[in-house]
């Protein structure tokens, strides 16, 4: 059983807090991605559980033991840098043999699982190159090679896709999760700012922002079911737009006022809604869910171009609604759109999302 | 005004319009003392003193051309001191004899204690500053003055024997006029003075080492002193190359602390006598500088050899 | 780095301090008993055990050291030669490794790599040659002479060169825009942008010149003419004063220079051997 477990941890450099009270449980065998932008602590917290470093507050399991006074080389744990972090005067086969040796595993078994771990990666033919002979993607997989030799009971892996090309970066998503969750069947904690790594590898994703947990839960969870502004604003590309202003009540209808224009709230909404009136909320609706046509719509309104995207399967476009903030929404290929042409819009009216505007929290 | 001289001032006028000869010409200027002083005082003289080393001369006289004769006289004294002549008789042989035993001693110590010495200043530990401050002291000092001090404290009476009562009772000889314990005081003085320079060496090419190495090999189960065997010493072994290379240059040739430790002559039995020493002796008491350039060559070819041959060993070149 | 205190890194926390203490002693030590020394007697320097506090305190060695006229001139000879190498190195090293690193001229990586050469002959097999050259031109004895030899050594040039390479290329071409042969080049844009390196060209060779033993041992003749190292340790061999304590003062004179330079520099004159060796 090799659970980690997270409980009220605290790190602190100094007068910053990387990591703020977190809490975490991650399942035995569960594939857990710790997603999140720069500065977030998702790393500290990957490095307080291999032990690099020591939490100021709280506790930490992996498994049935408390390791907060383990030290790092008796934790079981294997980690895959960033860098890779392979050592440059040891040839592949010694990098991948090194933690054998230091488990001291005698020579042969270790020779027998060198050959075997390299087989199962494809870099059998790669054991007596050093490492600055190899190209990025097989330096990571040496670098997997080590960490998958040890069995260990956790794998760690800090951004491991970050330093490979795009087309190659698509592919390593997919043999990652297939070899580490499939295959090997490990707790895995994955550490990336990119949601769409995210979204495809993991079984749950916990959303990190300042020190803090924002939310945790499978990816459709974090997509559908956001709990607060940051993780909806985070996950999903393009980014879904907010609409900020104040909840009104006129003539038995909702409205929320931005100011210059006034929206129709549907009205399933009202009875989620209904203790707000008067506060200031936000809505928010996916690029994907605003409708743009040419012509005047049932419930639309008007808007004017700004700038757009062509990505050639879709457009992203840039409107504003008189003259306040930009959004975005997206529209199909083949629609002619072209700039300060005056466009008029609508929404999906069951795929809305609100918020309140001081916690940022969610209202469901 | 005569043609010549319109021609040449012309082709000059030309040539600085040109921007790449002008470059080149304002750049000769610039390398022209650096070159000069150095060509003369450099590859001038080093071809000079080989001439020298085949002629007889006293620096006022005419110089005589004798051949190989200077390069028999050094190895009639090696063949005496082999065979067990004394000092006075084989000093070349004595000279070189020391200096190798000396080069034995200092250099694998200073190597081995400067690199020890740099992986505990590397910790990340307050006022370590401090230490790399008091390490490398002695050697911004001149070794002439270090010299000066230590035969002070390596007096019979001296503060060395005084702290050794603490290690080994008992033990307080007389350094500086016993001949068995002379070179291994100048040997001492010599660690001491040189090594904090290269613990410094050590330290940046430890500190150059990226961390997530040392990360992964803590979570791949090896210990600080595994780390410091398998991940820092065979990733410092340029480092070690440069070191012991310096070293050796340096030890072969040491000078200034013989002469102040155990003075022109060698002091008790020749014990402190070093082939730098002979050369100097031969040149400017001896005045046979045609042997002194003869001595020279072979100082130089021993140097030589030694570093290349180690470089080669360790196939690593310093450069 | 670990901020909890576990037993075992407490323990190695003690370890490191200790044995980092006690070759902190072992460096320091004989410059702490010399300073001290240097304010006693001889008759109490001498004593076994030794005694750490001057009692009297006494000035006698100091004032000894100057009373030979012959130990101010050595101060004097010996800052008038570091001031001539720190000179003639900042200025032609600069020039030199400026050419070498951003002009083209014919031969240029080979007459560099002929000095880089250089650095591998022994100094005494130009010695004696040097000597002959140095006496024929009649600068025998003097300290002109004697800077002659290392005024714009091979060592500060591959510095200046090392730091001129560092600075990008746009800024050089710039300057050519602008209008400025290479020479100009050199006195607007090279020599206020260099003045790190400068500085520690400076430094080394201030430490090199001042600490200098064997050129001026055999470059300089009369005891007038002498720099500190070589009037020491000819005053020590001729007896100059039945004690030693004077000998112990003397040598901290003549260290102090350059034992204060390090302290004030310490963090640079580290970072740059750091650099050094780096490139070595």
């Amino acid at each position: 059983m090799a659970r980690v477990f997270l409980k009220n941890v605290v790190k602190k450099f100094g007068k910053v807090v990387a990591v703020n009270h977190v809490t975490l449980e991650v399942k035995d065998k569960e594939f857990m991605v710790l997603l999140g932008p720069s500065g977030c602590g998702k790393s500290t917290t990957l490095r307080l559980i291999a032990g690099l470093e020591t939490p100021d507050e709280g506790e930490i399991w992996i498994g049935d033991r408390l390791v907060n006074e383990i030290d790092p080389t008796k934790r079981n744990v294997a980690m895959v840098f960033q860098s890779y972090a392979l050592y440059p005067h040891m040839t592949v086969y010694q990098n991948i043999e090194f933690p054998l040796k230091m488990a001291r595993v005698p020579r042969e078994e270790r020779r027998r699982k060198v050959i075997e771990v390299a087989k199962f990666l494809g870099i059998e033919d790669l054991l007596n190159r050093y490492p600055k002979q190899l190209s990025g993607g097989q330096q990571q997989r040496v670098a997997l090679a080590r960490a998958i030799v040890r069995e260990p009971e956790v794998f760690l892996l800090d951004e491991p896709l970050s330093n490979l090309d795009a087309k190659l970066r698509v592919k390593m998503r997919f043999e990652l999760r297939r070899l580490l969750h499939d295959e090997l069947q490990t707790t895995t904690l994955y550490v990336t700012h990119d949601q769409v790594e995210a979204m495809t590898m993991a079984d749950r994703i916990a959303v990190m922002n300042a020190g803090k947990i924002m939310q945790v839960g499978s990816p459709i969870d974090v997509f559908e079911k956001p709990a607060n502004i940051f993780v909806a604003g985070f996950i999903g590309v393009p980014p879904m737009s907010f609409f900020e202003g104040t909840l009104i009540e006129k003539q038995e209808s909702l409205f929320l006022d931005l100011g210059s224009v006034l929206f129709r709230i549907p009205k399933t909404y009202y009875s989620t809604l209904y203790p707000y009136v008067g506060s200031e909320i936000v809505m928010g609706i996916r690029p994907q869910d605003i409708k743009v046509t040419l012509e005047p719509q049932e419930n639309s309104y008007e808007g004017k171009i700004v700038g757009y995207e062509p990505l050639g399967t879709e457009t992203y476009v840039h409107f504003t609604i008189n003259g306040t903030k930009e959004y975005v929404a997206v529209i199909p290929r083949g629609m002619r759109i072209s700039l300060k042409r005056k466009v008029y819009w609508t929404f999906n009216p069951h795929r809305l999302y609100f918020f309140k505007k001081s916690t940022g929290e969610a209202i469901y | 005004m005569p043609k010549s001289n319109l021609f040449l001032s012309r082709k000059i006028k030309s040539l600085l319009e040109k921007r790449k000869s002008r470059e080149a010409l304002e750049a000769l200027v610039l390398i022209s003392v650096v070159t000069c002083l150095n060509v003369v005082f450099g590859y001038f003289a080093a071809v000079f003193a080989f001439y020298l080393s085949f002629f007889k001369w006293d620096y006022i006289g005419p110089m005589e051309f004798v051949g190989l004769k200077n390069f028999m006289v050094i190895f009639k004294d090696l063949w005496r001191g082999i065979s067990g002549a004394y000092f006075f008789q084989a000093p070349f042989y004595t000279g070189l004899k020391n200096i190798l035993l000396y080069t034995a001693i200092v250099v694998p110590t200073q190597t081995v204690l400067a690199m020890i010495l740099a992986a505990f200043a590397n910790q990340k530990i307050k006022g370590v500053q401090f230490y790399k401050v008091s390490y490398f002291l002695p050697a911004v000092t001149s070794p002439v003055i270090i010299a000066l001090i230590f035969i002070w404290l390596f007096m019979k009476q001296g503060f060395i024997n005084y702290m050794l009562q603490f290690v080994v009772p008992g033990f307080a000889p007389d350094w500086i006029n016993d001949k068995n314990y002379l070179l291994y005081a100048i040997a001492l003085v010599a660690i001491w003075g040189t090594s904090g320079h290269f613990m410094v060496s050590f330290l940046a090419a430890m500190q150059s080492i990226p961390r997530d190495i040392y990360e992964a090999a803590m979570l791949e189960g090896a210990g600080p002193i595994r780390r410091f065997i398998y991940i820092t010493v065979p990733m410092l072994k340029p480092m070690i190359v440069y070191v012991v290379v310096l070293g050796l240059i340096g030890a072969l040739q040491m000078f200034d602390l013989a002469w102040v430790m155990a003075g022109s002559n060698g002091g008790p039995g020749g014990a402190g006598y070093t082939m730098a020493l002979d050369i100097y002796n031969e040149a400017f008491i001896n005045l046979r500088p045609g042997v002194a350039a003869a001595k020279s060559i072979f100082l130089f070819a021993l140097i030589f050899s030694t570093t290349y041959v180690f470089q080669k060993k360790y196939k690593v070149m310093v450069r | 780095m670990k901020s909890s205190l576990k037993p075992s890194k407490l323990g190695w926390i003690t370890l490191v301090y200790f044995v980092l203490s006690l070759f902190a002693y072992i460096y320091l030590s004989p410059f702490i008993r010399s300073f001290v020394a240097s304010f006693m007697t001889w008759e109490q320097a001498s004593k076994y055990p030794p005694e750490w506090i001057p009692n009297p305190f006494t000035l006698e060695n100091y004032v000894k050291l100057f009373r030979l006229e012959l130990f101010p001139r050595w101060i004097l000879n010996t800052a008038l030669y570091a001031g001539l190498i720190v000179a003639g190195n900042i200025i032609f090293s600069s020039m030199a490794g400026y050419a070498f690193a951003r002009l083209k001229f014919p031969g240029r990586d080979a007459l560099f790599s002929a000095l880089l050469a250089l650095l591998m002959i022994p100094i005494f097999v130009t010695l004696v040659p040097n000597y002959i050259i140095i006496y024929r031109l009649g600068l025998i004895d003097n300290i002109v002479g004697l800077a002659l030899l290392s005024l714009a050594n091979v060592p500060s040039t591959f510095l200046m060169r090392q730091y001129f390479l560092s600075i990008p290329q746009e800024i050089f071409d710039a300057a050519r825009i602008d209008g400025c042969g290479p020479i100009k080049t050199f006195f607007y844009i090279c020599l206020p942008l260099a003045k790190p390196a400068l500085g520690a060209v400076a430094v080394y060779q201030f430490l090199g010149a001042w600490n200098a033993f064997l050129g001026p041992l055999v470059f300089l003749r009369t005891p007038e003419n002498f720099t500190l190292p070589v009037g020491l340790s000819f005053a020590f061999q001729r007896s100059m004063w039945t004690e030693y304590t004077p000998i112990i003062a003397g040598s901290l004179v003549a260290a102090a220079p350059t034992i204060v330079l390090f302290i004030a520099l310490n963090k640079y004159l580290i970072k740059g051997i750091v650099i050094q060796a780096g490139k070595g």
